[in-house]
């Protein structure tokens, strides 16, 4: 009798050697009895070694395992594999000992530290007074913000108060301070086209749009600020405070305050340069216990990016100011009575008469010194073939050089002040008279302007071209004076005693230079006496025109981002939104521009610095998008339809916030040159304003025909409100008045260069086109021929038009004519 | 004798709770640690995903921007260096997705911004470093990621997976790819350059 067969399990279980001692023994007796079953052990025992085998598997396939067993990553039974594969394939044996290495060779890649301005924004937003309040919108919920109303008031407050006197000069009795140069008050950033300006009693720097003379941001430094130095190849701002004996460094792309050091010195530090090999600072100094300029001084070095000191060198004079040649590496250390010229070991290489400022040529090497001679001035050159000393009228302020190798210079005479041009051989000519006194002054080569700042106000105009007599206190120029191809420069009507003088360089030559830009289009064409139309490239049509100083944004048909750049009169596509955007409203501030897409419901954020969409925000909300508006700290305003808030967007944090505005709802808006946002309120038939600065919010009840479709705040804080019907009213303070009615919608309201307001708005029907005129109804409209979409003035009050069919329309002043 | 790693694997998870909770009191003082703490570990990381300063810039102030109004969801549980890489990674992915919908038609002028020194190791061997940066900035994001998480920070795949929100295979996938990549860089680049 036999007996049963194994089964399947207990097969399975004595292969796995998981049988009891006893049923492994009755087991193993049975197979060495049974053909059959010891068949099936056998079978049984080969499949379980086959499976025990490391997998064959090819180099693709092995790739993930091989880079995880590399990274130990691997499990036991795929390690098996891996070393199987190894084995046998010399090229993985290589790629995984190359693998091996890797994560050691990405760990050495230096660690760097994101630059001072992430740092600072970090600092800024934790230390924000509203740090913990949530008025953020983010997706849906609004938050309510802020209700504060008070009745029936608008403030009018001028634009631009200030004190009216230079630092260190013709204060009597001050001590430290009368050491302290008059020059240094204003610097040009050509790197980010900023106007730096020290407002020493306001303890800030203004950062000012060099065309505009807007104010930008006003930088707070603390202290008394008495010098200011650019840093261009590291693209700061250095300001010296004397009394705390303190270098404040500002981050030209943030405009914010990146570090302050204090300079041990024994002195007074006098002046800030940054020294001919820009690796330096250097700080003047006089001697400790000394006043006045006839003891000794000393120059203080420090390490540009550190600003550790590194040396402090004596001098035999107190310099009041210190001049570096980029040029030769030499600096000149300027007292009152004598200047020294150093080489870059500063070894006295020359002595030439003290002054209140000095400049080197651009051409020469020739050092030029301004110099108190009785009452009056006389520059003093030095160097090969020098000319010989040159008398002004008018007490010394400040010297600077211009490209050609000429000077500019600076003087004061009873109230107001006169600046004069000096050719390189050192005659005069031409000058101008300004109304303001001035205390330093600086020459931006891309407009042919020139600044003087005193006491943290600034006046612009062009340069002399011929002796004036006649006092101008016009704040800018006129025309750019573009090289004109006789060699003649051009005459500047504003600055000539005639208003009828003779006719301008040509615009057409002006216009042909920017012909040679990079965007290389073809020149402009003439309309008629005054008018000028510049062609765009093929298929660039202005549709949406959005201005901010003295560039005109816009969206063409082909949804790209464009700019116009008016004082070059050159043209730039930035780049193409997607195919699907649909841009409704473009805002542009001084470092970003916005398109805001509210079918898609986003905005994208151009940074007109790096001229490219930075950010790109989705807001379902955007879809009820009333107007728009940009202010001064380049945020973006956001009225939505029939909702009693506003939406505030922050390109640099991008965030969006809310505010609250005592159940308003807004029609229009504008942002004033202060930040104040300016509304109306149509269905109440109210304007108000809110100021951020105080959190306080003000209305006037104002009732008019038609609704609201511009807004703009001139530079006197005169409201000027167009509407549907054609109306164009000013509001100042209370009173409230009609200026022109134009029977014809208003399309938009800006200010030019001066901070008045204009109009643009169709033709009378049947006419055709647009016409633009200022907002007071002061001048006649002027007509363009086509359609127009935007207006925007350059420093020399040209008007610039977008063209939807593919140009910008140019109009000189009337006076230009 | 203490394990390094779990030293510092220690130490960082006192940091945390430390942080966790002075995020109740203060959030402002709790970013302020943190950024401190892990400036340099994220605007590297991001340096290494997108090769552009400035964009690593932006993008940091960004993440902590986030980490910031985030900061109340931080629980005990949390451990704040990987959170931050979370964030980072997904920031950085916007970052590019975003890039994507922009075509160039004029490069701008990048005013103010700063390039990354080339700096030399011992060896003065600048060019293959600049190779693996060219390489890493070139890699799909999610890849170079992952491959970074492991190489800088040596996190598991675990940990990196739960970092970039997705499954451990998937993230083996991921670091395989991307070291796929670099051997086929290196090959095109030796054969231009065989010396």
């Amino acid at each position: 009798m036999g007996i049963a067969h194994l089964s399947a399990d207990e097969l399975s279980a004595l292969i796995d050697g998981e049988l009891r001692a006893q049923a492994e023994l009755r087991a193993r007796l049975h197979i060495g009895e049974c053909v059959s079953c010891s068949a099936k052990y056998a079978e049984g025992m080969r499949l379980d070694e086959a499976l025990r085998e490391p997998l064959a598997v090819g180099c693709d396939e092995i790739v993930d395992l091989l880079s995880a067993a590399v990274d130990g990553e691997a499990n036991q039974v795929d390690q098996a594999i891996v070393r199987n594969h190894l084995a046998g394939c010399e090229s993985c044996e290589r790629r995984s000992q190359a693998w091996a290495s890797m994560a050691a060779e990405i760990r050495s890649l230096p660690r760097l530290t994101p630059s001072a301005r992430v740092d600072l924004a970090i600092r800024d937003l934790v230390e924000r007074p509203d740090a913990r309040q949530t008025w953020r919108v983010r997706g849906t919920g609004v938050r309510a913000f802020i209700a504060v109303a008070a009745a029936a008031i608008v403030v009018a407050v001028g634009l631009m108060p200030g004190p009216e006197l230079p630092v260190g000069y013709n204060t009597p009795g001050t001590t430290e301070r009368t050491l302290v140069a008059g020059v240094q008050q204003i610097v040009l950033n050509p790197r980010n086209n900023t106007l730096y300006v020290l407002d020493p009693n306001g303890a800030a720097v203004d950062a000012r749009d060099p065309g505009t003379n807007f104010v930008k941001t006003r930088i707070a430094v603390g202290g008394r600020p008495t010098a200011l130095a650019l840093n261009e190849s590291a693209n700061t701002i250095l300001v010296l405070d004397a009394e705390r004996k303190r270098v404040t460094e500002i981050d030209a792309v943030t405009n914010t305050v990146t570090s302050a050091t204090t300079v041990a010195v024994t002195g007074t530090p006098t002046s800030i340069s940054v020294g001919a090999s820009a690796t330096q600072i250097l700080v003047g100094t006089t001697s400790s216990g000394q006043s006045n300029s006839t003891g000794g001084g000393a120059l203080a070095v420090l390490d540009s990016s550190t600003k550790h000191l590194e040396t402090v060198r004596e001098t035999s004079i107190a310099p009041a100011l210190v001049v570096p040649d980029q040029q030769t590496g030499r600096t000149a250390l300027v007292s009152a009575q004598t200047t020294t010229l150093v080489d870059s070991s500063y070894n006295v290489v020359a002595t030439v008469p003290g002054g209140v400022s000095a400049t080197f040529s651009r051409q020469s090497d020739n050092l030029a010194v301004l110099s108190a001679a009785g009452a009056d001035s006389v520059v003093t050159f030095a160097g090969t073939n020098a000319p010989s000393a040159l008398s002004l009228r008018g007490e010394p302020r400040a010297i600077t050089s211009l490209p050609d190798g000429g000077f500019l210079v600076l003087v004061t005479t009873g109230g107001g002040s006169r600046v004069s041009k000096i050719t390189r051989d050192g005659t005069l000519a031409g000058s101008v008279d300004l109304a303001v006194p001035g205390g330093d002054l600086v020459y931006d080569g891309a407009t042919n302007l020139f600044a003087v700042a005193s006491g943290g106000r600034v006046d612009m105009a062009q340069i002399p071209t011929e002796v004036s007599s006649v006092a101008t206190p016009r704040p800018t120029g006129s025309n750019p004076a573009s090289p004109s191809p006789s060699g003649t420069p051009a005459t500047s009507p504003s600055a000539s005693p005639s208003p009828t003088a003779q006719p301008s360089a040509s615009p057409a030559i002006a216009l042909t230079s920017a012909t040679t830009g990079p965007s290389g289009v073809a020149k402009a064409r003439q309309l008629s006496a005054d008018l000028y139309s510049y062609p765009l490239p093929a298929g660039v049509e202005p549709l949406i025109v959005a201005t901010h100083g003295s560039r005109l944004w816009f969206v063409d048909s082909r949804n790209g981002i464009d700019v116009f750049d008016t004082k070059t009169s050159e043209y730039y596509g930035i780049g193409k939104l997607d195919g699907g955007a649909r841009v409704s409203y473009l805002a542009a501030g001084s470092e970003y521009v916005f398109a805001v897409d509210t079918t898609s419901g986003q905005i994208d954020v151009v940074s007109s610095v790096q001229e490219r969409v930075v950010l790109t925000y989705p807001m379902s909300a955007l879809a009820n998008v009333e107007t728009v508006a940009v202010g001064p700290d380049d945020r973006l305003w956001l009225a939505l339809r029939n909702a009693p808030y506003l939406l505030v967007f922050d390109p640099k944090l991008g965030r969006m916030d809310s505010l609250y505005l005592a159940g308003a709802r807004v029609a229009a808006l504008t942002v004033d040159a202060k930040g104040r946002v300016v509304y109306a309120d149509d269905l109440r038939g109210a304007v108000g304003m809110f100021d951020p600065a105080t959190n306080h919010l003000y209305e006037v009840a104002f009732h008019k025909r038609g609704t609201t479709t511009a807004l703009v705040s001139d530079a006197d804080a005169t409201l000027w409100l167009g509407t549907t019907t054609g109306e164009i009213y000013a509001v100042a303070g209370t009173n409230v008045t009609l200026s022109v009615s134009l029977q014809r919608p208003v399309t938009t309201l800006v200010t030019d260069q001066r901070g008045r307001a204009w109009y643009l708005a169709p033709s009378r029907p049947g006419a055709g086109g647009f016409g633009f005129g200022p907002a007071d109804g002061s001048q006649a409209a002027r007509p363009v021929p086509g359609p127009a979409a935007g207006l925007a003035f350059n420093a020399v009050g040209w008007a610039f038009l977008g063209d939807p069919r593919g140009a910008v329309y140019i109009a000189l002043p009337a006076d230009e004519r | 004798m203490m394990n390094p790693a779990m030293d510092a694997a220690g130490r960082a998870t006192v940091a945390d709770a430390k942080i966790v909770a002075l995020a109740r009191e203060s959030r402002g003082e709790a970013l302020q640690l943190i950024y401190a703490a892990h400036k340099v570990r994220i605007y590297t990381f991001l340096l290494r995903l997108l090769a552009d300063p400035a964009a690593a810039d932006d993008l940091t102030q960004d993440v902590f921007t986030k980490a910031y109004q985030a900061l109340g969801s931080l629980t005990s549980e949390h451990r704040v260096l990987p959170w931050l890489y979370r964030i980072a990674t997904n920031t950085a992915i916007d970052h590019i997705r975003r890039r994507k919908r922009f075509t160039w038609l004029r490069v701008g002028r990048l005013a103010g911004t700063r390039e990354e020194p080339l700096m030399k190791d011992e060896h003065g061997a600048v060019p293959e470093r600049d190779q693996l940066r060219r390489v890493l900035a070139t890699l799909p994001v999610e890849q170079a990621a992952a491959l970074l998480l492991h190489a800088l920070e040596g996190y598991s795949y675990k940990e990196i997976a739960e970092i970039q929100h997705c499954s451990v295979t998937a993230v083996r996938s991921r670091i395989a790819r991307a070291r796929q990549k670099f051997r086929t860089e290196y090959a095109t680049t030796e054969a231009r350059h065989p010396s």
